[in-house]
């Protein structure tokens, strides 16, 4: 049988929908730099290909100015970055690579490098391209000297995805990987701090468009396209489509840098940026509290309930906003917002008032009269039914022991 | 009466279980029955002291209460330390795992250097292991030792990959995320030094050639990092156990196969079920006989472990069992895949804490879970291989006391072969396990995985695969754009991770899922592959599942899912198919006594075409229906044996067709008269008109396939013929009937004598076959893709096959045939042992004298 092994292979019973790919002989018609101004710089390894562009040191980029002075100790230090260590702009690169699949593993390779800095003449964007996959060990030699100046990488779900990969390219290549000693600030963790109540996602494409105001052109070439546009490269060797790509590249990196100060200014100078947004300051909130900036945190959530919040995330906060009140000993504070939450029918805020009063204030009977109201709340309660029963015999044992402690009270 | 058994006369203490035997001993009924009554004697242990080992270990030993190794254990420390890789085929319960433990202990101890793999075929196996080891490991140890299976939870994971110097995992697992994502466990490759393949007799078959190609990934992965791993492996009793070895592993093993641990006394009983219909040779069916041994059994409060040969006998063994025994009903239960993993853990935990009391189960338990074991074990029908006997029968036996294992015959040719010839299962050695490393489908879908974990570079090659070989599929890939060719590598160029998409256990991805619709909400409640739904759960198809019915109400194979319905009718369903089947390419063949051996690559095409109705209990035929599936096709590789016209006419000239007269019934006369006139008084296959004399009118479907005249004579089912018509007509019944009863014994006893599972081949028969000329011709073919190697030991072995085909039909008691030789008629023709006898003897070069 003169039959070729694929044709063979399909006899067998080869899934179906695997058709052959037409046979397009590879003629560097448009090689690569044809289609973007780059240079290939020579490594140990051979060349590699790399875009640069030098971004006006005053680029306004959406809602942001690259050339604005901001403070980002306090980004830097919710990352989890030693507080002895003083920031510095000059030290963070911020990265984003394209990639051959979404899947991950060993087979899954970054042909595409972003990579973005501030230097003295402004922003810098460096894109480091893959023109063969053998070329790779240039590629990551050359990253490798490229990352040489900086200690800190930020990039977008970069923890789960483009370092590990990277790193495992590294493996491969049997390169030392050039990431360790980096300190790593993902700022997808960050965007799904601040915005996880008000935003339908947390992608960088709705951050952008959403929060810094960000429209991409017609270039744009979604996400899900750039593995099969640069197969095609690689079968056809015409890299005009591939311009998509970089220019994806190219604003998923500025976003990128442009989300990190703006998330710098916010966590800095929240009332200037989102006064409005109750749902933001709220998260902020929280942030200053892990902080331990209780103070900006209660402003913070004071002025959040000024602007009325949805009643989930406003029972939230009151109970927050009361929890630190308590615990700083402010207790007029902490009762009137108990009172804010017993009005919207909360139960566990009657039984805080309750408890002020037995053990507080030792005013039994306004502590009998906060159980009793906890008892109505919970009866018009939609709790399921086993949380309904064990809220109950709470409430009916501290109601006994407060009758308890009258009668008490009476004989003596 | 005491716990485990009774104080006799004389004082005396007597285990139940013996006392039972002795009642099987005396009791008619049963003891005329016994086939063989096999006792083997208590074996003493045979240890070695433990001098030669390191202190720290022989302290741990002695923790564990090992002061002697028995010698298998000794013989694998010494061939470990030698450098070695080893296989140890010994007994099931002879401490095989010690076999590899100890290397693992003494690696732990010399001062930490080096890491093992072990890979078990069950999650619940590994589970058990990890905790045996964990036992016998210093505790700053136990953190290093760790499971990574599907159920890790994925916030252990990174700290597993990074601490593990002992890692427990399934071949699944190692294959979609292990491999995959082998730079994460740069440590652990680099320092590997030891791979462990516990119970390698289970990959066999289409699983084990896909083992074989996943050592390859990993022997790959292995030597990218440095690394060169020694292997100790475990089998079950297989015949082949040192070349299966190499096979999969693809390097010289030595074999350790000296058992050294002691046993009890084991009882083997083969049981052969009496005859009810002489005539006929009808035997009482083996499932309801097994069940009644199994009631003795469970009367006498022995814990009981029923095997059955097919996922519906199980059930139907259950329903029987729990039938006899209302006040144990709960304590009985079905063990067969199709049920949920935690369904069937439940059952373990109650097998194991004796809280079952018996279990009806399919082979799926007889695959290395622990269960401990048992005092008894009824196996109903020769499971189809002598490793699967003594795998199921060696689930009952202890180190001290008795046990018994009995073996119910069903009607099977193979099984009534058995009866007559013990020593097959007794004394000869058991199966090989076959494995074809390089059979096309999973070949390629391992050179996609090793593609994706690591670049081919030119002049590679994958374990014994040459470059030229492996450059084809690497090709084949770039056809089909997911492998690039880059200066001197292929790169995996896909946006796909291709493991997912592969099952180890078949070559066609797909499984099809069980669902019921219950107040509107769809619950699964099991699932079949894909090929095996054609069969299973077509609309129409009664299907079980925990001794509950349920009637399948559709089948969407696009969607995967089989809706069913709860019903409790008195019928079961048993499918229907239509094969049609050609000959690609014929790769040998030669001439044998009246005709010739074949093989060759074929291409099958199956389809079902509708099922019948049959009742419980009374297996009455309640009709049947018709269903349309799309037909599945299956390329493969065929022996086939081709009738030369020397035989044909030498079976024709000596007229051995010469039935008895038969009594048309009383509508025949007027039913032929009616069928002439309707075809006008003309041959229906020459068109010669009568001329005086009357035309024949001939049975389409044989007369003596039906129970009612009154049926067989309908209309439909007569033809006017002529004479000479006629003649041939009735010749090609009678060639169908031998080749019929001719297929049915061959691929019975060919799964005997190549040692393959029953259910590995399928045959296929044509009287006039149009691919061999019009020569009559029968196939066996390879139910794998491209095939496992099967039809080439058939091919090799035709004439052992032959002669013992002959033998067991001639040496049959049965006057018309039976299905323990050729068959009952009625199915593809009427009677058969002539018939099927005659073709033999001609087949063995013997000439024609009956």
């Amino acid at each position: 049988m003169d039959k070729s092994l694929l044709d063979r292979l399909k006899a067998l019973g080869l899934e179906r929908g695997m058709e052959k790919v037409k046979p397009q002989p590879r003629r560097a018609v448009f090689p690569i730099d044809t289609v973007m101004d780059g240079e290939y710089i020579d490594t140990a390894f051979g060349p590699a290909f790399c875009f640069s562009e030098q971004m006006a040191p005053d680029l306004k980029y959406g809602r942001v100015n690259f050339g604005e002075e901001v403070d980002f100790n306090l980004l830097y230090a919710w990352s989890g970055r030693n507080s002895g260590d003083t920031a510095s702009l000059g030290r963070i690169v911020f990265l984003d690579t394209e990639t051959s699949g979404l899947a991950g593993g060993s087979g899954t390779f970054a042909f595409m490098i972003g990579l973005g800095f501030w230097t003295e003449e402004g922003f810098k964007l460096m894109q480091l391209f893959l023109n063969e996959p053998a070329d790779e060990p240039a590629l990551l030699s050359y990253l490798g000297h490229v990352l040489t100046p900086f200690d800190t990488v930020v990039t977008y779900n970069g923890k789960a995805f483009d370092i590990p990969l990277l790193i495992s390219r590294h493996v491969l290549n049997a390169f030392n990987q050039p990431f360790s000693g980096f300190h790593h600030i993902d700022l997808l963790t960050f965007a799904r701090r601040i915005w996880k109540n008000r935003l339908a996602s947390r992608s960088l494409g709705t951050v952008e468009s959403e929060i810094l105001g960000v429209t991409r052109s017609q270039e744009e070439i979604p996400g899900w396209m750039v593995p099969d546009i640069y197969f095609d490269f690689l079968k056809s060797g015409d890299a005009r489509p591939l311009s998509g790509v970089f220019y994806h590249n190219r604003m998923d990196v500025l976003s990128l840098a442009g989300l990190f100060k703006f998330g710098a200014k916010l966590l800095t100078d929240p009332m200037e940026f989102i006064a409005q947004e109750g749902l933001d300051l709220i998260a902020v909130a929280r942030l200053y509290e892990e902080q331990g900036y209780v103070t900006r945190a209660l402003q913070l959530y004071e002025h959040s309930l000024g602007l009325g919040l949805p009643r989930p995330f406003l029972i939230q906060t009151i109970y927050r906003y009361a929890t630190i009140a308590k615990r700083q000993g402010d207790w007029e504070r902490a009762l009137c917002l108990w009172e804010k939450a017993a009005v919207e029918d909360e139960i566990e805020a009657c039984v805080e008032i309750a408890k002020y009063h037995e053990h507080i204030d030792r005013d039994l009977e306004s502590a009998l009269t906060w159980t009793i109201r906890a008892f109505e709340n919970l009866q018009r309660s939609s709790l399921p039914q086993y949380v309904r029963i064990e809220y109950a015999r709470l409430l009916e044992h501290r109601k006994d022991r407060i009758l308890r402690k009258k009668n008490i009270g009476y004989r003596s | 009466m005491s716990i485990n058994g009774r104080i006799n006369d004389r004082g005396e203490f007597t285990p139940r279980l013996d006392r039972l035997l002795d009642i099987w001993r005396k009791d008619a009924t049963i003891a005329e029955s016994i086939a063989t009554w096999k006792v083997s004697v208590p074996q003493k242990a045979q240890t070695e002291s433990i001098e030669s080992i390191d202190s720290g270990l022989k302290e741990i030993l002695a923790v564990q209460g090992i002061q002697r190794l028995y010698s298998h254990q000794a013989q694998a420390f010494k061939l470990f330390n030698a450098g070695r890789n080893l296989v140890a085929a010994t007994g099931t319960a002879s401490g095989k795992s010690l076999c590899y433990q100890l290397p693992i202990l003494s690696m732990l101890y010399q001062g930490g250097q080096g890491n093992a793999l072990l890979l078990f075929p069950t999650k619940a196996l590994t589970y058990d292991q990890r905790n045996s080891l964990v036992r016998m490991i210093p505790p700053e140890w136990h953190t290093a030792t760790q499971v990574y299976d599907g159920d890790t939870p994925a916030h252990l994971r990174a700290s597993i990959r990074k601490n593990a110097r002992v890692l427990l995992t399934n071949p699944d697992m190692l294959h979609t995320a292990i491999l995959p994502h082998h730079t994460l466990w740069v440590d652990f490759f680099r320092d590997l030094r030891l791979v462990v393949i516990d119970e390698i007799h289970v990959y066999r078959g289409v699983f084990g050639s896909h083992i074989a190609n996943l050592i390859r990934r990993l022997q790959r992965i292995c030597s990218f990092y440095g690394a060169a791993p020694q292997f100790i492996l475990t089998s079950a009793t297989v015949s082949n156990a040192r070349e299966h070895s190499e096979r999969l592993i693809e390097a010289p093993v030595e074999l350790i196969d000296r058992d050294g641990a002691p046993h009890g006394e084991r009882n083997f009983i083969l049981y052969n079920p009496p005859v009810v219909n002489q005539e006929l040779g009808i035997r009482r069916s083996a499932v309801s006989e097994g069940v009644r041994l199994a009631g003795d059994l469970i009367s006498y409060d022995i814990q009981t472990l029923v095997f059955s040969q097919t996922r519906r006998q199980t059930e139907i063994a259950l329903r029987y069992l729990r039938e006899n025994h209302i006040g144990m009903a709960e304590d009985i239960f079905a063990y067969r895949s199709g049920y949920l993993p935690s369904e069937r853990r439940k059952i373990e935990r109650r097998l194991k804490s004796g809280e079952a009391r018996a279990v009806t189960a399919t082979n799926a338990l007889e695959l290395g879970v622990d269960i401990g074991s048992m005092d008894a074990v009824v196996i109903v029908g020769y499971p189809g291989s002598v490793a699967a006997t003594r795998q199921q029968s060696g689930r009952a036996g202890r180190k001290t006391g008795s046990s018994v294992s009995v073996l119910v015959a069903s009607a099977n040719p193979v099984d009534q072969f058995l009866v007559r010839h013990p020593e097959f299962i007794l004394d000869r050695s058991p199966e090989k396990a076959l494995i074809n490393a390089d059979n096309p489908l999973i070949l390629l879908q391992h050179v996609r995985c090793a593609a994706f974990e690591l670049p081919f570079r030119e002049g590679e090659s994958f374990g014994r695969l040459g470059w030229e070989q492996l450059k084809g599929y690497l090709e084949a890939l770039a056809e089909l754009g997911e492998t690039h060719f880059s200066r001197d590598r292929y790169y995996w160029s896909a946006d796909q991770y291709p493991a997912e998409k592969i099952s180890l256990r078949s070559t066609a991805a797909g499984t099809v899922l069980l669902q019921l619709e219950e107040n509107g909400r769809l619950t699964t409640i099991g699932e079949v592959d894909l090929h095996s739904a054609h069969w299973l759960v077509h609309p129409g198809a009664i299907y079980m599942h925990q001794a509950s019915t349920y009637l399948v109400k559709s089948l969407d194979l696009e969607a995967k899912i089989a809706l069913l319905e709860p019903v409790s009718y008195d019928y079961y369903t048993e499918p229907r198919q239509e094969i049609d089947l050609t000959i690609l390419e014929t790769y040998q063949t030669a001439a044998v006594p009246s005709g010739t051996r074949n093989l060759g690559e074929v291409l099958v095409s199956s389809q079902l075409v509708g099922y019948r109705k049959v009742r419980w209990y009374t297996h009455e035929h309640l009709g049947g229906e018709e269903v349309t599936l799309p037909p599945t096709q299956l390329l493969t590789v065929a022996y086939w044996l081709a009738l030369s016209e020397t035989a044909v006419k030498a079976l024709e000239a000596e007229n051995l067709w010469n039935n008895s007269p038969i009594n048309y019934g009383p509508t025949w006369r007027l039913q032929r008269a009616l069928a002439r006139r309707r075809d006008n008084y003309i041959c229906q296959v020459c068109g010669l008109p009568e001329q005086g004399v009357e035309h024949h009118v001939h049975h389409k479907i044989p007369f003596r396939q039906f129970t009612s005249a009154e049926v067989a004579n309908q209309l439909d089912n007569l033809i006017t013929l002529c004479p000479a018509c006629h003649k041939k007509a009735e010749g090609a019944v009678r060639m169908r009937s031998g080749l019929a009863g001719l297929s049915y014994v061959l691929n019975h006893l060919a799964s005997l004598l190549i040692m393959c599972d029953v259910s590995d081949l399928d045959s296929h028969f044509d009287p006039q076959s149009a691919l061999i000329d019009g020569a009559p011709v029968l196939f066996l073919y390879d139910k794998v893709p491209a095939g496992i190697g099967l039809c080439e030991e058939i091919y090799q072995r035709h004439e052992v096959l032959m002669k013992n085909a002959l033998e067991l039909v001639e040496n049959c008691a049965c006057q018309e045939g039976c299905p323990s030789c050729v068959g009952v008629g009625g199915e593809n023709g009427s009677g058969g042992k002539r018939e099927t006898l005659a073709l033999l003897s001609l087949l063995n070069g013997r000439s024609l004298q009956l």
